[in-house]
C-alpha cells in the first residue's frame, strides 16, 4: 500500500500519494493524484484505502477538477489514478489531455447477473498481476484495486487486454458500472 | 489519429510554412501540431459521428489581440481556415472541433483576463478564456455580491457560451440578453468595438447595448464573421433572499397543464429565473443508472419508470424554479406559484430542506443561484460510459406546443429503442426543449442508431414547424437548411455578410451552415 504524504485541504474526493513501486519506496517517487467519488460502497472503499474519508467525499467533479488542472499545469503531480463513474473519467481525461497525458491503464467493472466482470487494459505484466488479484480476491475488489497502484503505476500503454469475472452480490447502491484508470504523461 | 491532416487545398509545404509563421507569433508551446495528446483534446471524441471528419490539423493559442491579428494575417496569406473557440468545452455540440477537417483551431483560452468587474453597475468584462468557475471564484474571493449565470458545465466559458447563445438558470439565464459590449477582430485584422464602445470615452459601453445605428452584436454569435475578444456581461446583484424549489408532477401528459400554468407566471416575472421542467430520466440519471432498474434492451418499460420515480420521490415531470428577494416578496410569490401548480392533480412541493442529500436538487439549486458545478455530467452514466448529442427545438410556452413536441420526440425516440431524456428551459416567451440523446461511447451500432434518429427528429420537427436553436457540427448544414423561407433569404444575407467581411473564408467555415464563397462554389 502506498504511504501518504498529505491531503489537499481544498479538495474532497482527492488525495496525492507517492507511488510505491513493488521494489519499495523511491526517494523521488512519482506523485499520484487519486480521484474517486462518493457514489457507492465500492468507490468509498477505494477512497478509504487512500485515507479519504466518506464524510468528505463529494459528488461534484468541479470540487477537484480545477485543482487537478492547476496541478497538472504546475507539474505538481505525475500520475492520476482513479475509480469512478465513466463521466468522471471523461472529465479527468479531457483535463489531462492538453498536458500531454494518456491512459496507461483502463478498467471497466460491471455487475452483470450476480457476477462482477472486470475488463482491464494495460501493459502485459501489470494486467496479468491485477487480473489475478481481482479474480481471486479475498478482500473487497475495490481494495485490491487501490492496492494495485504500485503495479499499475508502471503500466505505460493499454496494449494487453484481459477479462476476469468473479461471483458477486450486487451492492444495493451500485450504478452497476464503474471505471478505473491511470493517466500518465507521454514519454 | 490523423496527425498529418491538412487544410483542404493546402500543400504540406505551405502548411508547414504557415505553422512556422504562427509558431513565430505564439511560441513553440502554443502551436499545437506534433503533440498528439494535446491535439487530440481538440477532437470531438464526445460525438456519435465520424470524428475524423471534424479533426483539426493543428491548434494555435494566442495570448492577446495583437497575436490574434498576426495569426489572422498568416491565415490570410496562406488561405488557412481557422476555427475559433474560447474555452472549447462545447460538448454535445462539437467540443473544440471544427466543422470541417483540417481547420486550425484558434484557441483563445490563454486570453483569460477578467478585465473589469463593476460592482456599482453590476457587470463584468471578460476575455474569451474566462470560465464560469474562474469568474465565480473571482467574485467570491473578493466578496463581491454579484452572481454569474453559469451553464451546467462549470468549465464552460462566459464568452464562448454566449457566443453560441447558450443558457443558464438564474434570472439572467438567457445569456445573449444580458450581453452588453463586445470587442471583435475582423478577418482583415480590424478591431471593432460595438455599440457605445465605439464612442470617445465609451462610458456606457457595458450599460447600454445598442449605440447608434445598426446594432451588430448579434451577427457575431453562432456565426463566423469575426473573432470576439472581449465581452461585457451583466451580473445579478445578490438578492436578500433565495429559496430554490421543486414541484413534481406524476403523469407524462401533465406537461400540457404545467406549461399553461407556467406561461403567465413567467411573463409576469413571478417566476423570475430561467426555470426548467425536467423529464423523469434526466432528473433520475445523475443519481442512478438504467441498469439499476432495467437490464433488458430497448426503452425502459413503464413499470420500471414508475418504480424509479417512486424510489427517488420524483415525478414524470419535475419543475425547478427559485424565489429571490426579501422574505415578504418570496412568501407572497410562493403563495401564487403554489396555488397555480396545485391545480395539477398529484403535484408535490419541495424546498431544499425536504431534499437533503439529493444530488439533482443540489446542483439545480446551485445553478439557479449562480454557483457553477459539474454534477450534470453524471447523466452520461445512464447507459454506462456515455456521451450525448443535443437535439434542441424551440417551443412556444403553450401546453399544445409542449405536448406536441414531447409526444413526437418521445415516440420517435422509442421507435429507435432510445429513452426520452429531455427538459424544457423556460424563457420569457419561449422554451428551449433540449433532448439529450445519450449513447454508449464504445458501441458503434448504438451511435449509428442515434445518428439516424437525429435525422428523423429534425425532419419531423421541421414538418411540424419547429426550428432548432443550436446544433452539433454534424447537423449545422441540415438545420440551417430548415431556415429557408423565401428562397433562403436569410441564408443569402448571411452569405453576403460573410463574403464582405471575410472574402478569403478564413474564419470558422461552415459554422451554423454559413460557408465562404469558395466552399459554396465547390
Ligand atoms: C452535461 C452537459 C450539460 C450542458 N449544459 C448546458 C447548459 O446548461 N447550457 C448551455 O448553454 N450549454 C450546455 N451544454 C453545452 C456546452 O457544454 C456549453 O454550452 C458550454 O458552455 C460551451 O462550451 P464553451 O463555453 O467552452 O464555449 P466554446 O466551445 O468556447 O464556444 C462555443 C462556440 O461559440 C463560438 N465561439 C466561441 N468563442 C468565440 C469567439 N471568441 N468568437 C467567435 N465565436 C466564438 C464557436 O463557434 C464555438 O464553437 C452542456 C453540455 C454538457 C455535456
Amino acid at each position: 500500500m502506498s504511504t501518504r504524504r498529505g491531503f489537499l485541504a481544498s479538495t474532497l474526493a482527492v488525495t496525492t500519494v507517492p507511488l510505491v513501486a513493488r521494489a519499495g519506496v523511491l526517494s523521488d517517487a512519482p506523485m499520484v493524484r487519486i480521484i474517486t467519488e462518493s457514489t457507492c460502497a465500492d468507490t468509498l472503499r477505494f477512497a478509504a484505502r487512500f485515507g479519504i474519508h466518506s464524510s468528505v467525499v463529494g459528488g461534484d467533479p468541479a470540487e477537484y477538477l480545477f485543482d487537478l488542472e492547476r496541478d497538472l499545469r504546475d507539474h505538481k503531480i505525475d500520475l492520476v489514478y482513479g475509480l469512478s463513474r465513466a463521466s468522471t473519467q471523461f472529465l479527468v481525461e479531457q483535463t489531462a489531455l492538453p498536458h500531454g497525458y494518456q491512459f496507461g491503464y483502463q478498467g471497466q467493472h460491471r455487475y452483470i447477473k450476480q457476477r462482477l466482470l472486470h475488463s482491464l487494459s494495460g501493459t502485459r505484466e501489470s494486467i496479468d498481476i491485477v487480473a489475478g488479484r481481482l479474480e481471486w480476491h479475498t478482500r473487497p475488489w475495490a481494495v485490491e484495486l487501490a492496492d494495485a497502484l504500485g503495479v499499475l503505476g508502471s503500466s505505460v500503454a493499454p496494449t494487453q487486454h484481459s477479462e476476469v469475472s468473479a461471483a458477486s452480490v450486487i451492492p444495493k447502491d451500485s450504478s452497476r458500472h464503474l471505471v478505473s484508470w491511470l493517466l500518465r504523461p507521454v514519454a | 489519429m490523423a496527425a498529418n491532416q491538412l487544410p483542404q487545398g493546402i500543400s504540406a509545404e505551405a502548411f508547414a510554412a504557415a505553422c512556422d509563421e504562427m509558431r513565430g507569433v505564439v511560441g513553440n508551446e502554443w502551436l499545437i501540431r506534433d503533440n498528439v495528446q494535446h491535439l487530440n483534446s481538440y477532437r470531438d471524441t464526445y460525438s456519435p459521428g465520424d470524428i475524423d471528419a471534424t479533426a483539426p490539423s493543428a491548434a494555435v493559442a494566442p495570448k492577446d489581440v495583437t497575436e490574434v491579428q498576426k495569426i489572422l494575417a498568416v491565415a490570410r496569406k496562406y488561405k488557412i481556415p481557422l476555427w475559433t473557440v474560447s474555452t472549447g468545452r462545447n460538448y454535445g455540440y462539437g467540443g473544440a472541433a471544427p466543422r470541417k477537417a483540417g481547420c486550425v483551431v484558434l484557441d483563445l483560452k490563454r486570453m483569460n483576463r477578467i478585465i473589469e468587474v463593476n460592482e456599482k453597475h453590476a457587470y463584468a468584462v471578460v476575455e474569451p478564456g474566462v470560465s464560469y468557475h474562474e469568474l465565480y471564484q473571482h467574485l467570491k474571493q473578493r466578496d463581491i455580491k454579484l452572481w454569474p449565470d453559469p451553464a451546467a458545465p462549470a468549465w464552460g466559458g462566459v464568452l464562448g457560451n454566449t457566443a453560441d447563445r447558450g443558457v443558464g438558470y438564474t434570472p439572467y439565464g438567457e445569456h445573449f440578453t444580458v450581453q452588453c459590449g463586445m470587442q471583435v477582430v475582423l478577418a482583415d485584422g480590424t478591431v471593432v468595438e460595438t455599440g457605445m464602445g465605439s464612442t470617445a470615452n465609451a462610458s456606457t459601453r457595458n450599460l447600454y447595448k445598442y449605440g447608434h445605428g445598426a446594432w451588430v452584436d448579434g451577427i457575431f454569435t453562432q456565426s463566423n464573421f469575426g473573432v470576439i475578444t472581449q465581452m461585457g456581461v451583466w451580473l445579478l446583484p445578490e438578492p436578500p433572499g433565495y429559496r430554490p424549489y421543486m414541484v413534481t408532477f406524476p403523469e407524462e401528459d401533465d406537461i400540457h397543464q404545467i406549461t399553461e400554468l407556467v406561461r403567465p407566471l413567467k411573463i409576469s416575472m413571478l417566476i423570475p429565473n430561467a426555470a426548467t421542467t425536467v423529464g423523469l430520466i434526466w432528473e433520475a440519471a445523475v443519481k442512478v443508472s438504467k441498469a439499476q432498474y432495467y437490464t433488458g434492451s430497448g426503452v425502459m418499460p413503464d413499470s420500471a419508470r414508475r418504480k424509479m420515480a417512486a424510489d427517488l420521490d420524483i415525478g414524470n415531470w419535475n419543475f425547478y424554479g427559485a424565489l429571490y428577494g426579501p422574505d415578504p416578496i418570496m412568501d407572497n410569490n410562493w403563495e401564487v406559484i403554489k396555488e397555480s401548480f396545485s391545480q395539477v392533480p398529484g403535484a408535490k412541493f419541495y424546498f431544499a430542506e425536504d431534499r437533503k442529500g439529493d444530488a439533482a436538487f443540489d446542483y439545480r439549486a446551485k445553478l439557479m443561484r449562480g454557483i457553477p458545478n459539474m454534477t450534470e455530467f453524471g447523466l452520461l452514466n445512464w447507459l454506462g460510459p456515455g456521451s450525448h448529442v443535443d437535439f434542441s427545438p424551440m417551443s412556444p410556452v403553450t401546453g399544445d406546443g409542449a405536448l406536441q413536441q414531447f409526444h413526437f420526440m418521445r415516440d420517435t425516440c422509442h421507435k429507435f429503442g432510445v429513452d426520452y431524456i429531455g427538459e424544457f428551459l423556460i424563457g420569457w416567451r419561449d422554451m428551449h426543449h433540449v433532448l439529450m440523446l445519450v449513447f454508449k461511447r464504445d458501441d458503434e451500432a448504438h451511435k449509428r442508431v442515434i445518428k439516424e434518429l437525429f435525422e428523423v427528429l429534425v425532419d419531423e420537427a421541421t414538418s411540424k414547424g419547429y426550428g432548432e436553436y443550436r446544433t452539433h457540427l454534424d447537423y449545422m448544414d441540415k438545420i440551417s437548411g430548415t431556415y429557408n423561407w423565401n428562397n433562403r433569404a436569410l441564408a443569402r444575407v448571411n452569405e453576403a455578410i460573410k463574403d464582405a467581411l471575410d472574402p478569403d473564408g478564413i474564419l470558422s467555415p461552415g459554422k451554423s451552415g454559413i460557408w465562404p464563397r469558395k466552399d459554396r462554389d465547390a
